[in-house]
């Protein structure tokens, strides 16, 4: 088990100096000028020049890279040319708005995807599969911008049975005392009722919209992970001992399956992380997808680059956190030593 | 196949519901694409009031500026079609290149571009593809490029583990003792047997990347305005649905659904699902 | 009077293929009857239908299938579970990999007896002792993945006696050990099933096996019987030419090339 997880954080820190290099390249070394592209295109060049100065950007290339990841040591990103603060402050105090969104639409996308997988996979080729089926292919067809707008029209602007997209509370408002900036979690802590569930009201239209979406690929991997265990030996052995078919599905099949399923929860919850920038901007949410629309109108490819290392860093550490609860939930990894 | 009869053939296609439904939406969608733009008011003109909702003149009725929603959807079907199968292709001839090399290489080449796959696969490819173009700077191509290159990993991993399980079968052998050097092993002979499960994946990117193009739109990068494509569309009718004009953006909306809808019909067959 | 009859047995994949054509068979209370054949024969099918757990795509489309003289095609297979067990191929795979063996075992007792949790997990270990295998107790804790193909199989037996079975399925139940665990299994099988007085079906491509074990041979080409008899008559003086061609290649086997 420590080989494992030792070997494990190594491959993840390897990916995020990767990640770091990557976000880089791309956006230092690729054609595009972020100095003109700032300015805009009646800069004229001695403007230019001047903020390519500033920027650093006319020092050669391993200089800037050296600079900016002594930066990242010390949790600098740099200042953003948008908006005079510091790229790392403007993302992270927008952190806990996009993880709000993003485990509500995990666990929306869990709350349908799951049960519908489960009862597709438990009699493939009948009805119930084939309309479960149908259900992730529509999931997967809807642009999610097309989605949230339908569900913006009917649940809002027709039936009023939720709040209109104005962000995370009614304007005006004032937020719960911060103390994780998850407002339905502090507005709990605070014991304000009322608060937590204006909150909740609030999030749901974007976590609908982000969550079904999502549900569909759980949907998907339920299935088919079920479906792969069907005909091991092990379900063969139980069916063969009389073992009732409900129990078969939940303890031998379900079990071996949840393996995979948790590989399959990580990639989805990365989606939603990035999914969010769309959906944010629909329904004003004011999370780090929202700075980075702001970012892109602005042309600001500091910020842009900084929510890509923030979003990719937090997906390898979600895919960490998976790998580490994949080894104590299988004996094979926990316990290792297997005799052949 | 030429022994097969003709209602054998249909019996055969009976059973492949989700391909014949995928390929006949696709099929009418390009038709309808080819001749629309010639029977249909000019997609780009005020041809009536602004917001007339939808008639039996007006189909899907008129936007903003009054042009005609129907027709706009029409014409768009081309440039939507033309964006989401050049990115497919364009993903799956780099990453198959890729995953060929890595799989057939293997040793240190495998590691270093099994570790960069990963670290593409770390960012979302709604995200990779939008900073990519923002840094690329934008045009048509650009966008393509863009797209594809956020949809490269999965290609490179479907078909290196195809290369790592074909490898070690005979006629890889008999080639490399009648003394062919690797590229020409790799390309000539593993290539087209690697490209089934690409197959799947090429459907999939399509749709995908239909559905990109119309999320970066929304963000105001990739295809703008006036230019009639779905996403675009949709991005200019949002603020619509919310003071009650819905079919601005419903319809354009509707035929991204009912496109990418069909695609994974196709890949849900080709990849032997059949019920 | 017979245990397991069957008769007239046809399975087809349906439009596609015919697994098996008019196979009859019968086993006799406390009889080992030996099911031989090579791979693709149909010999584990026939064990998989008279078990009532065909694969997806695969169906019993003729003939009957006689437990103690009621035709158990037409009843909830759950009823033959309970007379029955099967053990197979590949021990290790055959078990649940993240579940403890001794938990594995006191379902089946637990299933099969009615007792309730911990009386079964008691019952495990002794079974798990009756498989001989030293120190059950601890044993009982291991997952599969730690234990050795024979032992596997040995935990396997534990759980197919946790049935009090008449019938034992035994499908090829040695071809994946080590040749020395082959013949302790095999013994700990005729050992155990005598003792209870249960039936056992022994399938297996190895005549050798057969030789040693079974009272009467059926031998299965190409989805049909062709051969059937005394083992000892069948080996020494086979009529149909199939039973000698695998009696050549088992020779040939022996003497090595």
């Amino acid at each position: 088990m420590l080989r494992y997880v030792l070997r494990r954080l190594l491959i993840s820190a390897v990916t995020v100096i990767g990640l770091v290099l990557v976000t880089f390249l791309v956006v230092r070394v690729l054609p595009g000028d972020s100095a003109a592209a700032r300015l805009g295109p009646e800069a004229s060049q001695a403007d230019i020049e001047t903020l390519r100065t500033q920027l650093g950007l006319d020092d050669p290339l391993p200089r800037q890279l050296l600079d900016y990841s002594t930066g990242l040591l010390h949790g600098d990103m740099g200042p953003a040319v948008s908006t005079g603060r510091p790229v790392s402050d403007e993302l992270l105090d927008r952190l806990p708005a996009t993880i709000e969104l993003a485990v509500a639409g995990l666990v929306i996308a869990l709350l349908l995807g799951f049960p519908l997988g489960l009862l597709a996979a438990a009699r493939p080729g009948r009805p119930s599969d084939a309309l479960a089926r149908l259900f992730a292919v529509l999931g997967s067809s809807m642009a999610p911008i097309w989605l949230g707008l339908l569900l913006i029209f009917g649940l809002y602007s027709t039936w009023q049975l939720f709040p209109g997209p104005v962000g995370r509370l009614p304007i005006g408002t004032p937020p719960p005392p911060e103390v994780t900036g998850l407002y339905v979690v502090d507005s709990l802590l605070a014991g304000d009722f009322a608060l937590a569930g204006q909150s909740m009201q609030f999030l749901f239209l974007p976590a609908l919209t982000l969550g079904l979406g999502a549900s569909a690929a759980v949907l998907k991997m339920v299935r088919s992970a079920v479906l792969q265990t069907a005909d091991s030996g092990f379900v063969r052995t139980a069916r063969a001992y009389g073992v009732p078919g409900r129990e078969v599905l939940l303890r031998d099949q379900l079990r071996n399956a949840m393996l995979q399923v948790l590989t399959a929860i990580g990639l989805v919850f990365g989606f939603l992380l990035g999914g969010n920038i769309i959906v944010e901007r629909l329904f004003n949410w004011p999370g780090m997808g929202r700075v980075a629309y702001d970012a892109l109108g602005s042309n600001d490819l500091g910020l842009l680059q900084g929510y890509a290392l923030i979003i990719g860093t937090l997906y390898i550490l979600l895919n960490l956190v998976v790998d580490l609860v994949y080894g104590l939930i299988d004996p094979r990894v926990r316990l290792g030593g297997s005799s052949s | 196949m030429s022994s097969t009869t003709f209602p054998a053939r249909v019996e055969a296609l009976r059973r492949r519901k989700s391909l014949v439904v995928g390929v006949v939406i696709i099929g009418v969608l390009v038709v309808l694409g080819a001749i629309g733009p010639f029977l249909l008011a000019d997609p780009s003109e005020r041809v009536a009031d602004p917001f007339l909702s939808p008639s039996a003149s007006h189909w899907f009725g008129t936007d903003s500026y009054g042009r005609d929603v129907f027709s706009r959807c029409v014409n768009a079907i081309w440039l939507d079609l033309a964006i989401g199968v050049s990115v497919a292709v364009l993903a799956m001839v780099i990453g198959s290149a890729i995953g060929v090399v890595a799989g057939y290489l293997g040793g240190i080449v495998d590691d270093v571009i099994m570790r960069a796959v990963d670290i593409l696969m770390a960012f979302p490819g709604f995200v990779l593809a939008m900073i990519l173009l923002v840094s690329l700077g934008e045009s048509l191509p650009k966008l393509a490029i863009a797209l594809a290159i956020a949809q490269v990993a999965p290609f490179v991993r479907l078909v290196r583990s195809k290369v790592l399980s074909e490898r070690e079968l005979d006629y890889v052998a008999a080639a490399r003792v009648s003394g062919a050097r690797w590229p020409r092993v790799a390309f000539r002979h593993l290539l087209p047997n690697s490209i089934r499960p690409a197959a799947v994946q090429l459907t999939l990117v399509c749709g995908y990347s239909i559905l990109n193009v119309a999320g970066l739109a929304y963000l105001g990068v990739g295809i703008h305005p006036p230019t009639a494509e779905w996403g675009v569309m949709v991005a200019e009718g949002a603020a619509n649905m919310l003071t009650g004009q819905w079919w601005t953006a419903f319809f354009p909306g509707l035929m991204i659904a009912v496109t990418v809808m069909a695609l994974h019909f196709i890949g849900d067959d080709l990849g032997g699902d059949r019920q | 009077m017979t245990r397991l009859a069957v008769e007239n047995l046809r399975v087809e994949v349906p439009g596609r293929a015919t697994i098996l054509d008019d196979v009859s068979f019968d086993i006799a209370p406390g009889e080992i009857v030996g099911l031989v054949g090579e791979s693709g024969s149909g010999k584990s099918m026939t064990s998989l239908a008279v078990m009532g757990i065909l694969p997806r795509g695969v169906v019993q489309t003729a003939g009957r299938i006689l437990v103690d003289g009621t035709d158990v095609t037409s009843v909830a297979r759950r009823s033959v579970a309970h007379r029955f067990a099967m053990i197979f191929q590949n021990p290790r795979d055959s078990l649940n990999p993240l579940m403890r063996v001794g938990d594995q075992v006191a379902r089946m007792v637990s299933l099969h007896q009615g007792k309730e949790r911990r009386a079964a997990r008691a019952a495990a270990v002794d079974l798990l002792e009756q498989v001989r295998i030293v120190e059950p107790a601890q044993a009982a804790r291991k997952y599969p993945h730690q234990l050795s193909g024979g032992m596997c199989q040995r935990v396997m037996i534990a759980m197919a006696l946790a049935c009090r079975p008449q019938l034992l399925l035994a499908d090829e139940p040695t071809t994946a050990l080590d040749v020395t665990v082959q013949a302790q299994i095999l013994d700990l099988v005729v050992a155990l099933t005598e003792e209870i007085q249960c039936s056992v079906l022994l399938v297996t491509h190895d005549l050798g096996v057969v030789a040693e074990t079974c009272d009467r041979v059926n031998v299965l080409n190409q989805g049909r019987l062709v051969e059937t008899g005394e083992t000892h008559d069948v080996l020494s003086n086979p009529t149909h030419e199939y039973t000698r061609y695998l009696l050549d290649s088992a020779r040939e086997l022996e003497v090595g090339p």
